[in-house]
């Protein structure tokens, strides 16, 4: 499933980024990669998903969390 | 000749601005949102009769990426060569804060690390081994706070002695150049889970937003909240403006930008945009600074209106590069 259908308060893992070099460099530097154990936090829809991974809490905004694919 | 030059080298919000004003008594301004220092600073300060310049360089996530801060400051760091380089990583957010470390170990260039935010990372119950890291990276390890002041002259006697003696990081991550940019990231990691091992205690992903919070990410509740923020203290006050709803801004920044992402944590907030991140929030926070935008900000803040900075000129402009 997508980071974007995740419900809040889910635990999952980050199992795949869809994406140009540009935007794999940018997520992974915030500490999204692959293999990464997260928990989101808030996804509500037209807003930004806030997740919980290495000890930082993120907003992703929803086109970049519809190229996120997790297993929770 | 006595070698001073000393840039100041970290992630956004890592306190770079905050120890570049303690050592140089400047007042550059400081803030609780990622994307403050756009532009490169300069300053000096004198110890024990010798002149040392300080560069307080813009914050990026890397020195690997494409982005303009990424590129400015990774050729800051390769081309300007400065004698040594103060690396402030957030020991409240260790694990993802060494990645900078891990990109820097590539570079094989003198180095000290700061664990700055010492004080949060103690009130988050987290303890760090300093000494371990410091042996297995090769390079002095000094635990910090920059907000308080007890510390830097301990500072100033360490940037002092490394300057004449300086380390290199002696290990570095087995990143494959050939490789794409995800495997080389999890390399990097790789190196920083190594380094990091029995160094300190990560702690299982479970966060809890407070009350506050709760309401101020709310998509009904908290425009409310955010638009009554301005008017309750005045744009004036922009720090304590963000202190007090960094989780709602930065949502908020990560939904103005169509491929934005943010980062935020105990009261900070990192906002990503497309291309240059530091020039999204940097523009923003300049724009409340200003009285005559004042009025177009607070609209922008009811209405949600989406507006574009990509007609900014991009950072490496500005710098001539």
């Amino acid at each position: 499933m997508k980071l974007a259908e995740t419900r809040a308060d889910a635990h999952g893992t980050v199992r795949r980024i869809r994406g140009d070099a540009h935007f794999i460099n940018r997520v992974t530097s915030i500490g999204i990669t692959e293999g990464t154990a997260f928990q989101a936090v808030r996804n509500d829809r037209k807003m930004p998903v806030l997740l919980y991974c290495r000890e930082t809490l993120i907003a992703l905004n929803r086109a970049d969390a519809e190229r996120i694919e997790v297993a929770v | 000749m006595t070698n001073t030059r000393i840039a100041l080298l970290g992630q956004p919000n890592s306190g770079k601005s905050t120890v570049y004003n303690a050592l140089t008594g400047s007042r550059q301004h400081v803030g609780n949102w990622p994307g403050k220092t756009v532009e490169r600073n300069d300053g000096y300060y004198t110890y024990n009769g010798t002149r040392y310049t300080v560069t307080d360089l813009p914050g990026s996530y890397g020195l690997s990426g494409n982005s303009d801060e990424e590129l400015i400051t990774a050729a800051f760091i390769k081309m300007r060569q400065s004698d040594l380089t103060c690396i402030l990583v957030d020991a409240s957010q260790l694990e993802r804060s060494m990645f900078m470390v891990a990109e820097f170990a590539l570079l094989q260039k003198p180095a000290v690390v700061l664990l700055n935010m010492m004080d949060v990372a103690k009130a988050q119950k987290k303890e760090i081994d300093a000494k371990l890291l410091s042996e297995r990276l090769g390079v002095p390890v000094l635990p910090f706070t920059a907000a308080e002041s007890r510390g830097y002259d301990g500072l100033r006697t360490l940037l002092a002695a490394e300057l004449s003696v300086p380390h290199t990081i002696r290990t570095a991550p087995a990143v494959d150049e050939k490789a794409d940019a995800m495997a080389q990231s999890e390399a990097k990691y790789r190196w920083v889970a190594e380094m990091l091992d029995g160094v300190t205690h990560t702690a299982a992903p479970d966060y809890r937003l407070s009350r506050f919070d709760r309401v101020a990410t709310s998509p009904v509740k908290g425009k409310f909240g955010l638009c009554a923020d301005p008017l309750l203290y005045g744009a004036d006050d922009v720090d304590r403006l963000q202190g007090l709803r960094p989780h709602a801004c930065a949502l908020r920044s990560a939904q103005r930008y169509d491929h934005g992402a943010a980062t935020l944590s105990q009261g900070s907030l990192e906002a990503y945009p497309e291309g240059s991140p530091s020039e999204g929030m940097g523009y923003f926070q300049t724009r409340l600074e200003h009285s005559h935008t004042r009025v177009a900000d607070l609209l922008y803040l009811l209405f949600q209106r989406k507006r574009r900075y990509s007609k900014q000129p991009p950072l490496s402009h500005r710098y001539g590069h």
